[in-house]
């Protein structure tokens, strides 16, 4: 569903008075973007619930700052969930990803298209969680949200130029990781192959 | 332009972002050198793959317990809100109730004790004049002494030669209820 910003303030506004409904329809439009970046940054899904919740407890202590023409609510709420996932990051490292795999939907098509999909999901959902956090977070918000340069360089509170560059570099060295891995991978089976 | 230029626009041309300026020479160039092309194919393959992740992800969301929680710090709060709120306007209305009291203790101990207008007093009551709204006439009551506007004398009735000051001794009688009955001015 799409709302226009000032349609998006309007709710802000009317949240932060007290009205349920506003709060509750604001919740609903908007917390799986916020719960997908936590839980593609964190690997965690016990992490990415409880950023989602501190996110909107954030909003109503300290949602008067949110401001239309700075950039859609998606991004100012992206802004927050930042910063209490780097805080989780700090706190509980190293990153547990092994309760990820059960929360991705399964495809329609054939079992194996499945799994061969699937795993290749799956190492590049790994290979994204080993990003340092500067390229995650850039390659989670412009390719996994789809969330464009400028909106991007309002969550982390930088110029346009340093989100095209750090999204450059994180692409890179997902590429890297992902051929390695394949390399790996490739060489495993063909020793399985002559045994 | 070197190839590390080239690649910028490469990476967007790839990713399918808006057309930039030099998206047709960076595709030109591409096709040139063996380097940017294979950067762009690789490019194009990391967006299909991040695409398919990002469209797995769609349906992903907190569990409902989540909402729950959230809804019940959004009750608590704005409850807690409300509360302060009414204590505020209870605090408020205590303050002006202690000030009206205080101001009204004030004006009855401003004079030597109200004294009580006994029969003996009754003589002391000369040069009293009633006030226009008074209530039925009292058996007993007291005095009390008050600097009063002059304007507020004037609208009594009250006679004031020129050149009264703006604020005039007198006295009030007053019902034990407290209404006023009759003023008179201080000699």
């Amino acid at each position: 569903m799409r709302i226009e910003r000032d349609d998006e303030a309007r709710l802000v506004k009317r949240s932060l008075n007290g009205d349920e409904v506003a709060f509750t329809t604001l919740y609903r439009l908007r917390h799986a973007a916020v719960y997908r970046f936590a839980l593609h940054m964190s690997g965690s899904t016990t992490i990415a619930e409880d950023v989602t919740q501190e996110t909107f407890f954030t909003l109503l202590r300290d949602g008067t700052s949110f401001d239309p023409a700075r950039g859609p609510l998606q991004a100012f709420l992206a802004g927050i969930a930042r910063n209490h996932v780097l805080k989780a990051l700090a706190k509980n490292r190293p990153q547990e990803s092994d309760d990820l795999l059960d929360d991705y939907p399964a495809a329609d098509d054939g079992a194996l298209h499945d799994l061969l999909r699937r795993e290749s999901l799956d190492a590049l959902r790994d290979a994204v969680l080993r990003l340092p956090p500067q390229y995650r977070e850039v390659v989670v918000l412009c390719d996994l949200e789809e969330m464009d340069y400028a909106a991007a360089a309002v969550v982390l509170n930088v110029p346009v130029g340093t989100v095209r560059s750090r999204l450059s570099r994180g692409r890179r060295l997902l590429l890297n990781r992902l051929t390695k891995e394949e390399n790996k991978e490739a060489r495993t089976k063909s020793v399985r192959c002559l045994s | 332009m070197n190839c590390e230029m080239w690649e910028e626009i490469l990476l967007d041309v790839a990713r399918g972002a808006p057309s930039r300026n030099g998206e047709e020479e960076a595709l030109r160039h591409a096709t040139a050198c063996d380097a940017c092309g294979a950067i762009l194919q690789h490019q194009r393959a990391l967006s299909e793959r991040l695409h398919d992740l990002a469209l797995q992800s769609q349906k992903l969301q907190a569990s409902p317990h989540v909402e729950a929680t959230v809804l019940a710090g959004f009750r608590s709060r704005h409850r807690a809100r409300r509360h302060t709120e009414a204590a505020r306007w209870l605090n408020v209305a205590a303050a002006l109730a202690l000030i009206v009291s205080a101001s009204i203790f004030l004006m009855r101990t401003r004079v030597p004790g109200p004294a009580a207008a006994t029969p003996a007093a009754v003589e002391d009551l000369r040069g009293f004049l009633p006030v226009p709204y008074r209530g039925a006439p009292i058996e007993r009551g007291y005095i009390v002494r008050v600097n009063m506007p002059r304007t507020a004398l004037v609208s009594l009735g009250m006679p004031l030669a020129a050149g009264t000051p703006e604020t005039v001794q007198a006295d009030l009688l007053l019902a034990d209820d407290g209404t006023a009955h009759a003023v008179r001015l201080v000699r």
